[in-house]
C-alpha cells in the first residue's frame, strides 16, 4: 500500500528548509499554493521573469533549453521532492530554461512577494535558506567548472 | 608580501561601491573598513595555495591574479583570471574549507582582504547586513552559473 506524502512530509524532506525555526517552517507551509498540472504542461517558460519558487510534491518535470525550437536540448529531469526557481528568494531573473511536466504533477509554489514578507518576519530563517542556496550554487559552479575542463580536454 | 592595516579612507569607498556589500548600512561599511587589511604581492607571488584553509575574502584593488588547479604539477590548469574589483575566496562567507585552487599574482597586485573571523563577527554584530552579504553572494553565483550554463550548452551543441 503506498501512502501519498502529505505537504508537510514533502516540506520536511527538503534540505532547503531543514533547520528552520518551527514557526517559520509552518508559515512557509501555509503560504504555499498548490497546483496540479497535466502531462506536457509548461510550468515555466524560458526567458520569462521568474517570480515563483516551486516544490515538486509528486511527479516529474523536464528542464529544456530552446523548447519548441530545432535547438531544443534536454538539460535535466527533476523528480519530487526537487525544487526549482529558488533564486526568486533573492532576485527577479529571466528563466534560463523551460520546465515541462513529464507526467501529472502536484506542485507547491511560493510567490516572491510571500518570500519577501517572510524575510521581514523571519530574517534568520531567510538567511539560512539563502545561505543554503548559495552553497548549492557554488557546488553546481564547481561541477560545471570540472565539466568545462573535461570538455576542453576531450 | 607586505601587509598593512587599512586606512579607512582607502577601504570604505571600495566596499561602498562593491556589489558584494550593496545595501549595507554606512555604520557596517565603516565597521568593515576598520577591520579590512590590504595585502601587496609582487609578480609571481602565491596569494593562496591549494589545500590551505580558506580564511580570507579578497577583493582585487589593483593588478591581476590567476587561479590554477594542480599549480605545482606540470599539467597545471588555469581556471580563471581576476582583475580590479573582482573577488575570490567568497566561499569563506559560507563555509570553512580547504581551497581547491592556487591563486598567483600575475601583476603587481594589491588586495583588500577580510578575514573569516571578521565575517563571523559581522553575523553576530549585524545579522541584517550579513544576510545582505549572503544574498549578494548568491546573486553573484547565480549570475556566473547562468553565464556558464549558457556557454556550456553552446559548447556541447557545437561538439
Amino acid at each position: 500500500v503506498s501512502v501519498e506524502p502529505t505537504q508537510m512530509d514533502v516540506f520536511r524532506s527538503l534540505p532547503l528548509l531543514t533547520g528552520l525555526e518551527p514557526e517559520a517552517f509552518r508559515v512557509l507551509v501555509v503560504a504555499a499554493e498548490q497546483r496540479i498540472a497535466r502531462t506536457s504542461e509548461v510550468i515555466v517558460q524560458e526567458g520569462e521573469v521568474g517570480n515563483r519558487f516551486f516544490i515538486l510534491g509528486r511527479g516529474s518535470v523536464l528542464v529544456l533549453a530552446g523548447f519548441g525550437t530545432e535547438r531544443e536540448t534536454p538539460l535535466a529531469t527533476l523528480k519530487a521532492p526537487d525544487i526549482f526557481g529558488e533564486m526568486c528568494l533573492v532576485e527577479s531573473f529571466q528563466r534560463s530554461a523551460t520546465i515541462v511536466t513529464a507526467e501529472p504533477v502536484l506542485l507547491y509554489t511560493l510567490t516572491q512577494a510571500a518570500l519577501k514578507k517572510f524575510s521581514e518576519f523571519y530574517p534568520q530563517a531567510y538567511t539560512l535558506m539563502v545561505h543554503k542556496i548559495a552553497l548549492t550554487l557554488a557546488g553546481r559552479l564547481q561541477k560545471l567548472d570540472r565539466a568545462f575542463a573535461a570538455l576542453s580536454g576531450a | 608580501m607586505n601587509q598593512d592595516l587599512s586606512p579607512i579612507t582607502e577601504a570604505q569607498p571600495l566596499l561602498q561601491s562593491h556589489e558584494l556589500f550593496r545595501g549595507f548600512s554606512p555604520a557596517t561599511l565603516t565597521w568593515l573598513a576598520k577591520r579590512a587589511a590590504f595585502l601587496d604581492f609582487p609578480v609571481g607571488a602565491l596569494v593562496w595555495e591549494e589545500g590551505q584553509v580558506r580564511d580570507h575574502l579578497s577583493v582585487v584593488v589593483t593588478g591581476r591574479v590567476k587561479v590554477f588547479r594542480d599549480y605545482r604539477q606540470p599539467a597545471r590548469e588555469c581556471l580563471g583570471e581576476f582583475g580590479a574589483r573582482d573577488f575570490f575566496g567568497e566561499m569563506t562567507v559560507l563555509e570553512q574549507k580547504t581551497s581547491s585552487a592556487t591563486v598567483v599574482a600575475v601583476d603587481v597586485t594589491r588586495l583588500l582582504t577580510l578575514r573569516a573571523a571578521i565575517l563571523q563577527e559581522l553575523a553576530q554584530e549585524d545579522a541584517q547586513d550579513f544576510s545582505r552579504l549572503v544574498a549578494n553572494l548568491a546573486r553573484h553565483l547565480a549570475t556566473r552559473l547562468r553565464r556558464l550554463d549558457r556557454l556550456f550548452l553552446e559548447k556541447t551543441r557545437a561538439v
